[in-house]
This record gives structure tokens, C-alpha cells and sequence, in this order.
């Protein structure tokens, strides 16, 4: 929820709405699953819920920082980047590298993917939602590439107790996020940076203008966005113990759905890491939901797929009203 | 005479602002009747509802004795008015002649458009409106703010309405064009054509205008005739109180260079142009619009890029590739295109008054929100900004209220040159009073100031010095005191200068 200096509570009762809409769906979400499960409300489960939350939050975090800065366009590359840069590092473990040289590998191939979407959309003018999914096909491919197509074994117990272990009793992935969340807070909250990237977003003329390196911000959100990816490949790394090929890619549509909750949830239909954050949960606890009362995969797409329109449209609705007003 | 259009006690309220608080409005059949009020008193407010746009809370409106409720702007249009609203939206990339016909093109007798048939009788209908010489096969994304406005005028026109409403017709016109479209509305008035006007050019009232109705606060304080009345009796309606003096010249010493210009050019728009602005100094630059003005503070503002040309601050020769670098070497530029350009309708008056400023609002690159807030207040109170509290979405606020903003944003950055692009066109005459002790202030301080209007009372009130531009090339350059209006005007039609 994007944060408002003085409030601006009750002033778009459309957006007040979607909101309260979007928290009592995942209300009556809660309450459908604990009632069809009784394994759902589970402490084990709800750890379950967190470590699986935490990597989607991650890539979430660096979707919405792309949303901001293009006024709402999707980075549809962070799925595929994320299943590249836990190539990476299961290649890299595998052949005998230390785990510090894996990590900064993924997070460096992360970057790269990041600053290739931003010089894509930037230098050369590509839409970002072409620019990103030119991207994604690239990085799956090299992922394919490198671990030619095999399912890799890995164990690395660092990276594993990141992904899976606990610290003081609570999920040391929980941390991971916290700290992540906490920097994106900051920075887009109550920096000049974080400002810029909002302007950026709302309307670039006008950013430019006002001295604003229009590109140089639009770049720095695909970076970012491409760095959470390599941070979330490592965590996926560590949950599966071994990379299956492609293993990310069914996360594309989690992704996707979450970024596009933050915004409904903004009170001004701007995204927000408030939102995000949200937004990364109630699709984890819907997956982890569908999982535990059977629901067959196949179902469980249609659903996404429904939310994303529901949340599009809600998100289009709200635009109009605004529009209107 | 008979009442065309009665507006009685119409109340409309947004969240945190009562916008209108039971206003009766009547409108005498083949009058020109004037709105007025301050920025954000809520002309702009009851024009949106008689189109349609927003319903009102309570309130009651006849038109041709038949009482409207439920109107959308479609059904509005049918039964005969027709408006040109303060915001206006294009299509970019239509022509001017889809623009015009969007929606009743002309058709061939397969049922495909006629576009030989839709550009010819768009030309026709754009030379007999205005006598508007736009070609109708360009893109709306080339023309100029008031080329736009002509078309529209001339959309409105093709429907033939009983009723033309006008929010601030004249803000983005020169002298030239205003003239023109009086003719028109002269014309519309011989036609028997009723005509609502909006505006905070008060000799433009006594020129064109019957009677006016004076708003306040979202009330209604009084309708006057407007030759039983003078200006200073509807300023004191509008503002509540006699205005002191409208330009408050102030003495300033005059010192060294601060932005030194040298054979600016660009294409046929900005050819070699130099000029000196110095500590301290108010200069004007005068000229009908296309004459080059925009266009040659926006390449010294790093916006477009220059053919040729250098460009000092206070004796450094500043490479200015981009608006960031012009930031960076301590230029300001309050955009003539404000809506376009100036404000991010989207974030809040306190986001955007420090968008230009963000490092002097910070500390080690966070954000002093606390400093920031009184900062921002402080400008909502000097340019007496109407919002329910900084934080409101620029959206939200009325038109001049959103330029305020823009001007607010610029004053809040420690430029050392500031270039203002028709500061003041769309502000009511309180904040205008109030944006010229600004700017004489910031002169005050030492800075440069580089005033660009269309306005030649203006001009001639607050410059030290007046450029004249023409075709792209100063025409002349005048002292305060050799600054007459005849002088300005014969130098800006091209008088003296030799045609290349
Ligand atoms: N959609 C809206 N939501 C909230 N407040 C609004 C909205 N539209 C107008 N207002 C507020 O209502 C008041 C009247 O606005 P309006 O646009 O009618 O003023 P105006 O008289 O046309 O001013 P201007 O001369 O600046 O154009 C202002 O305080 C404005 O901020
Ligand atoms: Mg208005």
C-alpha cells in the first residue's frame, strides 16, 4: 500500500472498495480451505506457507518496482531469471565452485538479465512486456543450456538452510525477505530515488522535465527486478535440493498475479511494496491452499488465470472511475 | 428576456471540498455570459455538471423550459450545447480530419469513408470557424497548444448547438487568434447563438460579455451587467477585497551575467539567437505565438536538442544535452504545456511541488519528510493553492490550482535561472498578483528571470528589458522604457526586420 503523508483516507471510496474486496477474498479464501482441510491451519502448514511465500515475495518486490516504473507494465522475464540463475549456481556447485563464487554468480547473471531488459526497452525502444519475454525465453534457454536439460542433484548446506532451515525457531527465508522488504520500503518510501521512480512511472514527460533521467530510472527497475530474480533463484535452489529443468517457469503466472494485487491494493492504484508483500502472500496461501484440499494442477491455472483478470479488471474499473472524476 | 438555461441551487461535494454549495445560475437566451471566479471557486465544477460530466447532489436545471435530469454527455450534445472544456483530450496520432469527423465520417455509397470528401470539408469547416489556416491531413501530435484548441472550436461548431460553453478559451491563443475567436463568438451571438464564458481575462469580458456571474467558495456572490460595471467592482467580487497594485515592480540592483546565450539555433524554428540575462533581472520575451519563444527555452533547457549554439551560467560554458543537465547547472523551466509536461496528475500536490528539489528536501539521500511538509505548506499558503490538504492527488484539483503547483515546484528548487513560459495564463488575478511578487523576489535574490508572455501588460509591467521575437529570430531588443505596446507589437508582426 503505497504510503500517503497525511492520509488520503476516504477520498476514493472506489479504491476503498477494491480493497476491502481484495482483503475479503483472501478472508473467505482462509476460511473455504481451513474448513475443506484440516491439515490448513496447521502450525506445520503455515511454515510451509511462509518458505514457499518467501521466494515469490522476492521476485514480487522486483515486479513492482518494474510496475512503478513504467506505469504499470509487467517484467514477464522474472520467472525465466529466476530458473536461470538457480542454473547457474547448481552448475557452478556441481563443478566444484564455493558457494559464496554460485551466489554472486546468480546474482550477477540476475543483474545482467535485468540490464538487458532495461537497454532493450530504453536504447532500443522495445515494448517491455516484448523486451521481457524475449528475455525470459533467453534465460530459460540458457538454463537449459547449462544444465543440459537434466535434472541436477545439489547440496549446499548454506544455501539449503536459507531456503528451508530456521533461525530462532522462525524461517531463516523469512529474514531474507524482511531485510528485502525493508530496504524497498525505505527506498521507495522516503528516498529522492524512490520519488523519481514513482514520477518516472506516473508520466515521463513530465519526469523529464522536471530533470529526471527518464531511462536511467526505467534501467535501475529492470535491474532490480532482474537482482531479486538471482536472490530468488538461489532460494529456489535451496527448496528443491536439486534443479529440475524449468522448475520456475510455473511461477510466472504467481508472479504475474501478485504484482497485479499490490496495485489494486494502493489506495491511489499505483503499486506499492506494501502491496506486494500482500500480494505474495495471498497467492502463496492460495497455491499451498489448492495443494492440501487436491485440487488437480490443472484447476489450480484456471483459477490464476480467472484472479488475473478479476484483478486487472478491478484495477481498470478503478482507473476509469478516477478518470471520470 | 427569456431564460434559455436556469441552473437552481446546484450542490455537488468531493470528498473533503464542497464545491459548489447551492448555486443559481441563469443564462438569458443569445447572451454572452460571463463565469467568473477564483481558482477552484467552482466555475469549472458547474460546467462538468451542466455537460453531463458529473451529476450533482441536489439542484434542479432547465434548459429551453424542459428540466434535465440523468444526462450524459451524449444525450447533453443532442439537445444543443456544446463545450470546450479546460482539459482537453486528442487522439496523438489522428489527423486533424479524423479528429474533427470521429464518429460521422463522411461516407462513400460502399459505406467506406470518404476521406477525399472528410479532408475537403474538414479544410472548410476549419477555414470558416476561425479562418484557421491548419493543414487537416496532420497528425493532432504536431500541432501547436492553440492550433488544438482551434480544432476543437471547430468540432463544436459543426454540431451547430443553441448553447456554446467556453472554460478558458483564450489561455493558450495570441492576441491575433483571441481577436478571431471574438469574431466568432460576435458572430455566434448575431446567429442568436447563447455563449457561457470562462475566463480570468477581465478585458476580455468588458470586450465580449453581457452579463457575468461571479462564484466564491462554491456559492454564488452576484450576477452583474457588465457595462453597469468596472473591473475593480468584479475583482473585489471575486476576491472578497480590493486588490492592491497588479505589478508590483521591484527595484533590484542589476549585476553580472548569469545565463549568457549565444547563436541558439534550431532548424527554422530557433535561428541564432543570443541574448544575456543578469543578476537581478526581470527580461520579457515578447511575440505571437510561433514565433520561436518555447522553442528557444526549451534548447536551453536541454528539452530538444540544439543544431548550434553554446550556453553560460554565471561565466561557465554548461554542456545542456538534457533537461537533468539544465537542473544540474541551475536552470528552471516552468513549461508552457503544463498539463502535458509540468504536473504528474497521479501523485500529490507535496510530490510534485519537490520533484525538481528532491536533494535540497533530503539528507544523505532520505527524504526530511518532516522539512519537506512545512516546505510545501508554506507554498499552498504564498500561491494560495485550493486543497483540501497536500497530500491530494493533483487529479483533483481545478486547472489553475494545478499550474500553481507547477510553479511551486520551480520556486522550491535553488535555480539560478528561471524561465517562466506564460506563468500566469489560467490564474485568477489574486495568485497572478502573487506570482509577480514571486518572481520579483526570486530577482531580488539574484537570480535571473526570463519572463516569456503573451501579454503585453505584463510584459511591460515586470521586465527590465523586453526581447521581441520573430520567425525565430529576436526582432528587437527594448528597454523598460522604449517597451510600448506599439513598439512590441510592430517588432512581433515582423516590423524592421529583413525576411530570410
Ligand atoms: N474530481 C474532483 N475531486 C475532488 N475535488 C475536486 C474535483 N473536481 C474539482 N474539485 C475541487 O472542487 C473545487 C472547484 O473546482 P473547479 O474545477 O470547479 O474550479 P474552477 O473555478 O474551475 O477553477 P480554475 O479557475 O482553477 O479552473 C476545487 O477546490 C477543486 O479542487
Ligand atoms: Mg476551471
Amino acid at each position: 500500500m503505497r504510503k500517503m503523508p497525511g492520509g488520503t483516507s476516504s477520498k476514493l471510496s472506489g479504491a476503498k472498495s477494491a480493497q476491502l474486496l481484495t482483503l475479503g477474498l483472501f478472508a473467505v479464501m482462509c476460511v473455504v480451505f481451513a474448513f475443506l482441510s484440516p491439515v490448513f491451519l496447521t502450525s506445520g502448514n503455515l511454515l510451509n506457507i511462509a518458505r514457499q511465500t518467501a521466494m515469490l515475495a522476492i521476485m514480487c518486490f522486483g515486479m513492482v518496482v518494474v510496475l512503478i516504473a513504467t506505469g504499470g507494465e509487467a517484467d514477464m522475464s522474472i520467472a525465466g531469471v529466476t530458473g536461470f540463475a538457480s542454473g547457474v549456481v547448481v552448475t557452478l556447485l556441481a563443478r566444484g565452485a564455493s558457494t559464496f563464487v554460485a551466489i554472486v554468480a546468480a546474482l550477477a547473471a540476475g543483474t545482467a538479465s535485468g540490464l538487458l531488459n532495461g537497454m532493450l526497452v530504453t536504447k532500443i525502444g522495445l515494448l517491455p512486456f516484448l523486451a521481457t519475454l524475449a528475455t525470459s525465453n533467453m534465460a530459460q534457454g540458457l538454463e537449459q543450456v547449462l544444465t543440459k536439460g537434466t535434472a541436477v542433484a545439489f547440496s549446499d548446506p548454506f544455501i539449503a538452510h536459507l531456503a528451508n532451515g530456521d533461525t530462532l525457531g522462525i524461517p531463516t527465508s523469512l529474514f531474507l525477505v524482511l531485510g528485502v522488504f525493508l530496504v524497498f520500503y525505505v527506498v521507495l518510501d522516503h528516498t529522492g530515488i524512490g520519488r523519481r521512480l514513482y514520477a518516472v512511472g506516473g508520466n515521463p514527460q513530465v519526469a523529464r522535465m522536471a530533470g529526471v533521467d527518464v531511462d536511467m530510472y526505467k534501467t535501475m527497475a529492470f535491474v532490480v527486478a532482474g537482482l531479486c530474480s538471482g536472490i530468488a533463484g538461489i532460494v529456489l535452489m535451496g527448496r528443491l535440493s536439486g534443479l529440475t529443468p524449468l522448475a520456475a517457469t510455473h511461477m510466472h503466472l504467481d508472479v504475474l498475479l501478485a504484482g497485479y494485487v499490490s496495485t489494486v491494493l494502493s489506495t491511489v492504484g499505483a503499486p506499492g511494496i506494501f502491496g506486494a508483500l500482500f500480494g505474495a502472500v495471498l497467492v502463496g496461501t492460495l497455491t499451498n491452499g489448492l495443494a492440501v484440499i487436491r485440487v488437480p494442477t490443472f484447476y489450480v491455472n484456471l483459477v490464476k488465470g480467472l484472479l488475473i483478470i478479476v484483478v486487472v479488471a478491478a484495477n481498470a474499473i478503478q482507473r476509469r472511475r478516477r478518470r471520470s472524476a | 428576456m427569456p431564460c434559455l438555461l436556469e441552473m437552481t441551487d446546484i450542490r455537488k461535494e468531493f470528498p473533503g471540498v464542497v464545491a459548489l454549495d447551492g448555486v443559481d445560475f441563469q443564462v438569458e437566451a443569445g447572451e454572452v455570459h460571463a463565469l467568473l471566479g477564483e481558482n477552484g471557486a467552482g466555475k469549472s465544477t458547474l460546467i462538468k455538471i451542466l455537460a453531463g460530466l458529473y451529476t450533482p447532489d441536489s439542484g434542479e436545471i432547465i434548459f429551453h423550459g424542459e428540466r434535465l435530469t440523468g444526462m450524459t454527455p451524449q444525450k447533453v450534445l443532442a439537445r444543443g450545447i456544446g463545450f470546450i472544456h479546460q482539459e482537453r483530450v486528442h487522439i496523438p496520432y489522428f489527423t486533424v480530419g479524423q479528429m474533427l469527423f470521429l464518429g460521422h465520417e463522411p461516407r462513400k455509397s460502399n459505406g467506406l469513408i470518404d476521406w477525399q470528401r472528410l479532408y475537403e470539408e474538414a479544410d472548410a469547416a476549419l477555414a470558416s470557424t476561425l479562418g484557421a489556416h491548419i493543414d487537416s491531413r496532420l497528425p493532432m501530435q504536431h500541432l501547436s497548444v492553440s492550433e488544438m484548441q482551434l480544432v476543437d472550436i471547430t468540432k463544436i461548431l459543426m454540431t451547430e448547438p443553441s448553447l456554446i460553453v467556453f472554460d478558458e478559451p483564450t489561455a493558450s491563443l495570441s492576441e491575433e487568434e483571441v481577436e478571431r475567436l471574438f469574431a466568432v463568438i460576435r458572430n455566434l451571438k448575431e446567429r442568436g447563438v447563447t455563449v457561457i464564458y470562462v475566463s480570468h481575462r477581465l478585458d476580455e469580458i468588458f470586450k465580449i460579455c453581457d452579463r457575468a456571474t461571479v462564484l466564491k467558495d462554491g456559492k454564488r456572490v452576484g450576477t452583474v451587467d457588465v457595462k453597469k460595471s468596472s473591473p475593480d467592482q468584479i475583482v473585489t467580487m471575486m476576491v472578497g477585497r480590493k486588490l492592491e497594485e497588479q505589478f508590483p515592480k521591484v527595484e533590484t540592483k542589476i549585476g553580472k551575467p548569469v545565463l549568457e546565450v549565444t547563436n541558439l539555433t534550431r532548424g527554422n524554428a530557433v535561428r541564432d539567437v543570443s541574448f544575456t540575462v543578469r543578476e537581478g533581472e526581470i527580461l520579457g520575451v515578447y511575440g505571437l505565438v510561433g514565433a520561436g519563444r518555447t522553442e528557444t527555452m526549451r534548447l536551453v533547457f536541454g528539452a530538444d536538442p540544439k543544431d548550434a549554439g553554446t550556453i553560460r551560467v554565471d561565466g561557465r560554458e554548461v554542456d545542456i544535452k538534457s533537461p537533468g543537465d539544465a537542473v544540474r547547472a541551475g536552470v528552471a523551466l516552468v513549461p508552457e504545456d503544463r498539463r502535458g509536461q509540468g504536473v504528474l496528475v497521479d501523485m500529490s500536490v507535496r510530490e510534485n511541488t519537490t520533484l525538481a528539489s528532491l536533494k535540497s528536501f533530503s539528507s544523505r539521500g532520505f527524504l526530511k519528510l518532516g522539512f519537506e511538509g512545512s516546505a510545501v505548506a508554506g507554498f499552498i499558503k504564498r500561491l494560495a493553492i485550493r486543497t483540501p490538504s497536500s497530500s491530494q492527488l493533483v487529479r483533483y484539483l481545478s486547472g489553475g490550482n494545478q499550474q500553481k503547483v507547477v510553479l511551486a515546484k520551480w520556486m522550491a528548487s535553488k535555480a539560478r535561472v528561471f524561465i517562466f513560459d506564460q506563468p500566469t495564463i489560467g490564474v485568477d488575478v489574486g495568485a497572478k498578483a502573487e506570482i509577480y511578487r514571486l518572481m520579483g523576489d526570486l530577482a531580488a535574490e539574484g537570480a535571473a528571470v526570463v519572463l516569456v508572455s503573451s501579454e503585453i501588460p505584463e510584459i511591460r509591467g515586470l521586465s527590465d528589458r523586453v526581447l521581441v521575437m520573430y520567425k525565430g529570430r529576436i526582432s528587437a531588443e527594448l528597454s523598460r522604457d522604449e517597451a510600448t505596446a506599439e513598439k512590441l507589437l510592430f517588432y512581433a508582426m515582423g516590423g524592421g526586420a529583413v525576411d530570410a
